[in-house]
């Protein structure tokens, strides 16, 4: 029941969800005094479970909550890094900032010239 | 059972996992919202939980990339809270989530050595205090 490595548990979990996604849970308890996570995936008939005390593992868990999750919703999980994506949040700011800054670090006079070229 | 939109759900689970630093387990479950389920919240609700409308359409249920909401419920001691995630909410949720789990779940052990990938910020902090102490 309880499996020691954290990619089989990861490959069981999604196994075990990819099988019967209507009926299958994943919980998970976390005891702070003990310093302890626990994973347990199960569908009423078969039960994996993880047990760790790692900080190295909180990652893992993460993208585990995010692949699962992604599941549950039957949502692809393409998470684009670089900014071609217009619509994420967080990389609209940097696309924005960019030309803001090249506009205000160099002295007005070149603003002028670019008004010039821009009525021209 | 306390019933809550996703972003005030992660700020409650915040809380739960603050009150646990001295005694108890905060429990967080996650499941798929199916049609059935989806029918009788909306019973008990008197509406359609946000992102179950595609699911309750019986045309829609043929296709193959139909979207569920997911439930999730936490409980710490007495203390119960769920939400239903939309499909369209999911990024929100999960940034939420993963934000509250790095900053509660610090009781973990980190390894002594020096190691190359950090998870959080504190334990870069902690690791470098170890280096620096040895």
């Amino acid at each position: 029941m309880y499996i020691s490595n954290w990619d089989e548990f990861q490959k069981a979990a999604e196994e075990l969800y990819t099988a019967s996604p209507e009926t299958t849970r994943y919980v998970s308890g976390f005891r702070h005094t003990d310093g302890e996570l626990i994973l347990k995936v199960t569908d009423d008939r078969t039960i994996i479970k993880y047990k760790t005390n790692q900080a190295s593992d909180l990652r893992k868990f993460t993208n585990l909550n995010l692949s699962l999750m992604s599941k549950m919703q039957n949502k692809s999980l393409e998470v684009p890094e670089q900014t071609e994506v217009p619509t994420s949040g967080p990389q609209i700011p940097k696309v924005v900032s960019a030309p803001n800054s090249a506009k205000s670090s160099p002295a007005p006079q070149s603003r002028k010239k670019k008004n010039n070229k821009r009525k021209a | 059972m306390k019933e809550l939109d996703p972003i005030a759900f992660t700020v409650e689970l915040g809380r739960f996992y603050e009150q646990s630093r001295t005694n108890g387990t905060v429990s967080v479950t996650m499941k798929r919202m199916t049609e059935r389920r989806l029918f009788k919240a909306s019973r008990v609700k008197k509406e359609i939980p946000k992102g179950g409308e595609a699911i309750l359409d019986k045309n829609r249920m043929k296709d193959d990339d139909i979207e569920f909401p997911c439930l999730v419920r936490a409980t710490y001691k007495n203390n119960k809270i769920s939400t239903i995630v939309a499909p369209n909410e999911l990024d929100k949720f999960q940034n939420a989530y993963s934000t509250v789990i790095r900053a509660y779940m610090d009781s973990l052990k980190k390894k002594e050595r020096t190691r190359k990938k950090a998870k959080t910020a504190a334990a870069a902090v902690s690791s470098s205090q170890q280096q620096k102490q040895q």
